[in-house]
Order: structure tokens, then sequence, then C-alpha cells
């Protein structure tokens, strides 16, 4: 479920080993999820001699960034034991991380890593490429179809119900084992530019699998922490690696360099850093805040262009739409819209995985950033083929569970409902609603007041949802998507409100217990699903080395 | 309105068939697919990396431009 690039992998992952494999996507899986138009960087360690390029040196950086959320035993199974594989992988399918034209790997550092981890590639194609290899492998590849309720029976996983959202047709597929892999949760929060869909991350990534698993009794964690990033100035888009791997400058409306204010590593500085540190310039008066290249070499300034146009293939453009030369002029910065997914680079959010992959509804597997111990491009490709892997491993020893037909009619009477309606609101109205409140009340300044009036607020907001009108096939998808949309926000909004400190500031900080809190919450949040109500509660997490993060 | 679809357009609907966020439409098969959700773009650039005729250039709005 999902054909994103961790649905890709565990497509193949399965296909390798003998089952028989259908992957579903919203969209067409050439160009479909986060990367759908391109990626530049990759995360590994290569074991070169250096000290900090081996396994340990990695998992010590894991464990720092990822402290009191990270399962450093499932990151080691589901992406170190899957990393050679994965980079021989992408090399075979024709998106390989050296560049073609030396064999040499182009590596920076960045996001507090104790060394160059970013491999910088050429990743235009690698969607394409990937869905080349699942198509040639004999995957069924169902196109455009939108999955929206996971069938249990006998607490295990039965199948999945969905409608393709051109034709209308419904499909109910009978499976012994679902991977999904549908990504982070965008369109919740008010953009800085108020367009919904000029987003960070794929605005068509609406948090269905976290809705659909946590309906079918799977347990979700880490959900309380949102994430923001620093990008130009009326884009939303990606590309902040590339300038501060290259060493680029963060500087305020007086000139000066300010992050090092914040963070010792100033512009390498973990991500969650960045935007504290602009959020504070900001609130201080300090704005506007500007991104300066100039002091780059020749070489870098090329190179950084070059990978800009990489991660996002539109942003060339959009910075000559803006008559901004990065060579000659400092870029004007802003602080992105709020978004669900983990909050550091190692680290994921969503349903929560063992060391198979597997969620806590038996045969249902997850995998990419809809996961809680996964996250960004080097773990959907290395931690979505372990999923698929192990997948088809289960479903071989397993036979199917029943898939009630009375189930699936009612699934697809609820489908239907907001196409039949003439009356009623729009999903746009609705969703605007619920992103003024997830906005309002549980972004990055929290408190248990403005947490518990958002709860409220997003409660009443449910009930619009019977209301709601779809004029076309088109519709009736956003439509679907607002009730994820819905699910997740009151999902994260608990879930803040439980964790009574704060963590990865910005990224779940509470203003009425603004420390962060080892001693009692060194561990993950856990939600589940009982009739209508989400119930928390707090797993610890051990660690060898425990002490308080430097 | 952001991808906008030139005359060297070919009618092969390439990118009515790739973009992740369903906003073209193509009900006339003898004239280039329409943008009929603008304001669900993400600016992704797919429909123009799949067009196989440069017949794709993305206008952004002021909203973006201009801010």
């Amino acid at each position: 479920m999902g054909g994103g690039l961790a649905g890709l992998n565990a497509a193949i992952g399965a296909a390798e080993r003998g089952a028989e494999v259908v992957v579903l996507d919203k969209g067409r899986i050439e160009r479909s999820g986060n990367i759908a138009g391109g990626v530049d960087h990759f995360m590994a360690y290569l074991e070169t001699g250096e000290p900090w390029d081996t396994r340990d040196a990695y998992l010590r950086y894991v464990e720092q960034e990822g402290y009191g959320i990270v399962d450093v035993a499932v990151h080691n199974q589901v992406f170190c034991e899957e990393l050679r594989a994965a980079i021989q992988r992408l090399e075979r399918i024709g998106s390989p991380l050296y560049d073609p034209k030396t064999g040499r790997y182009y590596r920076t550092a960045s996001m507090g890593q104790p060394g160059p981890y970013w491999i910088n590639f050429n990743g235009k194609h690698l969607k394409p490429n990937l869905a080349k290899e699942v198509r040639r492998l004999g995957c069924t590849v169902l196109d455009r179809v939108m999955a929206t309720q996971l069938i249990v029976s006998d607490s295990k996983l039965a199948g999945v119900v969905g409608f393709h959202t051109r034709t209308g047709d419904f499909y109910a597929i009978e499976c012994k084992a679902l991977v999904a892999a549908t990504g982070n949760t965008n369109r919740l929060y008010e953009t800085p530019t108020r367009m919904p869909f000029n987003t960070w991350l794929c605005p068509y990534n609406t948090g269905e699998a976290q809705r659909l698993a946590l309906e079918a009794g799977a347990t979700l964690a880490n959900m309380e922490f949102l994430r923001m990033t620093i990008v130009p100035k009326g884009f939303s888009a990606p590309g902040l690696n590339a300038f501060t791997g290259m060493g680029s400058y963060f500087v305020n409306g007086l000139g000066e360099r300010y992050m090092f204010r914040y963070h010792e590593k100033g512009e390498k500085a973990p991500r969650n850093w960045l935007v504290w540190g602009a959020l504070n310039e900001l609130r201080a008066g300090r704005g506007p805040l500007f991104v300066d290249s100039r002091h780059l070499s020749a070489e870098g300034i090329s190179h950084l262009k070059k990978t800009l146009g990489l991660d996002k293939e539109t942003l060339n453009d959009f910075l000559m739409a803006r008559r901004i030369d990065i060579e000659r002029e400092p870029l004007e910065i802003m602080v992105s819209e709020a978004m669900q997914t983990g909050p550091v680079e190692v680290v994921g959010s969503g349903i929560k995985i063992d060391l198979n992959c597997m969620s806590t509804v038996e045969g249902l597997f997850a995998a990419g950033d809809c996961a809680d111990q996964m996250k960004i491009v080097h773990m959907a490709v290395a931690g979505g083929y372990c999923a698929g892997k192990n997948a088809a491993h289960y479903s071989r020893r397993n036979p199917f569970a029943p898939l009630l037909e009375r189930q699936v009619r009612e699934e697809m009477a609820r489908i239907v409902a907001p196409l039949k309606r003439t009356e009623g609101i729009g999903y746009l109205e609705v969703e605007e609603v619920l992103r003024q409140i997830m906005s309002e009340h549980a972004g990055p300044y929290r408190t248990k007041t403005s947490l518990t009036t958002g709860l409220s607020k997003i409660r009443a907001l449910r009930e619009a949802l019977r209301e709601i009108k779809a004029r076309n096939l088109h519709e009736l998808m956003r439509a679907m998507e607002t009730e994820s949309l819905i699910k997740v926000g009151e999902v994260l909004t608990e879930a803040a409100l439980f964790r009574t400190e704060s963590r990865f500031i910005p990224y779940h900080y509470r203003e009425d217990y603004p420390e962060t809190d080892n001693l009692h919450w060194c561990g993950q949040v856990l939600v589940t699903q009982r009739g209508e109500k989400i119930v928390t509660q707090f797993k610890p997490i051990l660690y060898k080395a425990a002490g308080e993060r430097t | 309105m952001p991808p906008q679809i030139n005359d060297r357009c070919i009618r092969c609907g390439n990118c009515y068939d790739v973009c992740p966020g369903d906003v073209f439409e193509w009900p006339d098969r003898e004239a280039p697919p329409r943008v009929l959700y603008p304001d669900e773009c993400w600016h992704c650039g797919a429909c123009r990396l799949e067009c196989p005729e440069e017949a794709i250039q993305y206008v952004f709005p002021l909203r973006m431009t201009h801010v």
C-alpha cells in the first residue's frame, strides 16, 4: 500500500522471494510520493577506514540524534543489515550513488553528523527506474487506486479495500501480508504562503497508513513530534541540505551569522536547531533571514546549483522567476509549514514496527516515513526492501485470513457517500479549519491548555465529515484524505498532551514543560484506538550508554 | 497557473498519466490536457520530466515569487 520509494523497494524485496505482489498507489508509481520529481542525497557510512565511517560510529550518531525515541536495535536490523544490498540495488537499476563519470562518491556533512554521511547523487530518475524493475519482476501494479480501509479478521490482516480515483471501480484485495508505505502526513498545518499544497514534502501524502493501521488495531508511536525546516522564501522546496552541506551561512536582518547563538555546530547543527534559531531570530525582530553562499568557491557554487535542481526539479526555475542568483546575493529564507513525520533524519513517526518491520497487527508491516523507526531516502530504500522480504517470508508460513464480504460492502457504501450528497461541505473548507486548529493549538509552541482546546475542536470537526460532499472522483479522493488528516491531527495532539516534557525543540516544545526530562521521558508515547477513543501510554527505552545528551 | 502546456504538445498524455496530484484533466484526446486543479500543484516537475517535447513550462503564482 503506497508505491513511493519504500513501497517499491518492498515490492522488489517480496517479488524477488517469489511472492505474488500487488502494488497500490494513488498516483502512478513512475512519479509518485516524496521523490516524484527526483532526489539528491542518501545517508550512509561506507567503511572507508575513517573512524567516523563505520557501522558503530554511525549507530552512535543515530542514538545521539534520536535519543529517547530511537530503537537502535531496530535501526541496525532494518537499515545497517540492508545497506550494502541497497547501494548495490540502486546501481543495478541504473541510479548509482556514485558519479557515473568518475566512479566516486560526492560526500558532504550537515545535521550534526560526525563525518560526511550525505552522498550527493543524481536521483532524478530513481522512481522510474525502480518502477521499471517492479514491473519487470511481474508485480501487479494498480496505479490510481486509493486504499481506504484495512480488513482484519481473527486479529490477523485479511485484506485491503479501495477505489480507482479515475474509473470509480472498487477493489477488495485478499492478502496474507501487507506493507503499509504511504509516507508522512502533510497538509496538516497552515503554510507560510497560504497555499496548502505548497509544502516541503509531498502534499498528496496525507497519513492514510497511519489512520488505516490505527483503525485496524495497530499501535502508533512518536506521533507527538511535528517537523519544520528552512526553505526559500515563497517556495516550500527541499534544498537546505545542499546549502548547509556546502558551507553556506545563515544571516539575519542585521547581517549577523546567528546560528552559533543556538548551537556550537552553527549551520551544521541538527535541523531542529536551525528551525529553532530562525524562529527565535524572527520572534526577536531580527528578520528577514537569508542564506548566504557568496563566499563559496566557483566549484562549490556550481555543485550547489546542480544539486538544488536534483532535489527539487523546479527550484532553479523558481530562483530565476524571483531573479535571484545565489552566487551574487543572499537568498531570503523562511520557516516551512509543520508536518507529521519523524523529528530527526534517523528516526520516524507512525506505525510501530519490530525487528521484522511488522506492526502490532499480525501480517501488517510498515516501511518508510509512515513507520516509527524509519526515515527519509536511505531508510526507505534499505528498510522498504527489508519489510517486503519479511512480508514474503511471513506469507509463506501463514494461510489467508477470511475477508468478510459484509465488511467490504460496508466500506463500499461508506466510500461513495460523499458522491451521493447533493448538499454539504467541500473538503477544502474542512481542511482549512483543521489547519487553523492545528497551527493555533498544536504547533511549535504548545501548552496543556492549547492542546486540550485543540482536541475538543478537532473532535467537533469530525462531525463535519458526515456532511462532506464530492462532485467527482478527484474530490472523493481528497475527501478521504481529509478524513485521514483529521485522525492524524487528533492522534498528534493527544500524544503531545501526554508527553509532559520538551524534546527535539521546537518539534515538541511544551511551554509549560520546557526542559527535556530524560529521567521520566526517555521512551516512546504509544497510541492505540479503542472504539472511537485514542489511548496513550508510555514505553521506556533503555540505552546502553545511558546519560544526558551532549 | 503552475504548469503551462504550449503548442509543442503532441497529445501523448504523459503529464496526465504521471501527475502525482491528479491536477490535470484530459477530456478531449485531440487537444492537450488541461490543468483543472492549479491550486493543488506541488511544483514537483514530474510532468515536465516526462514530457517528450519540452511542451511544459512552470509559471509560479505571485504568492510565491513576490512575497
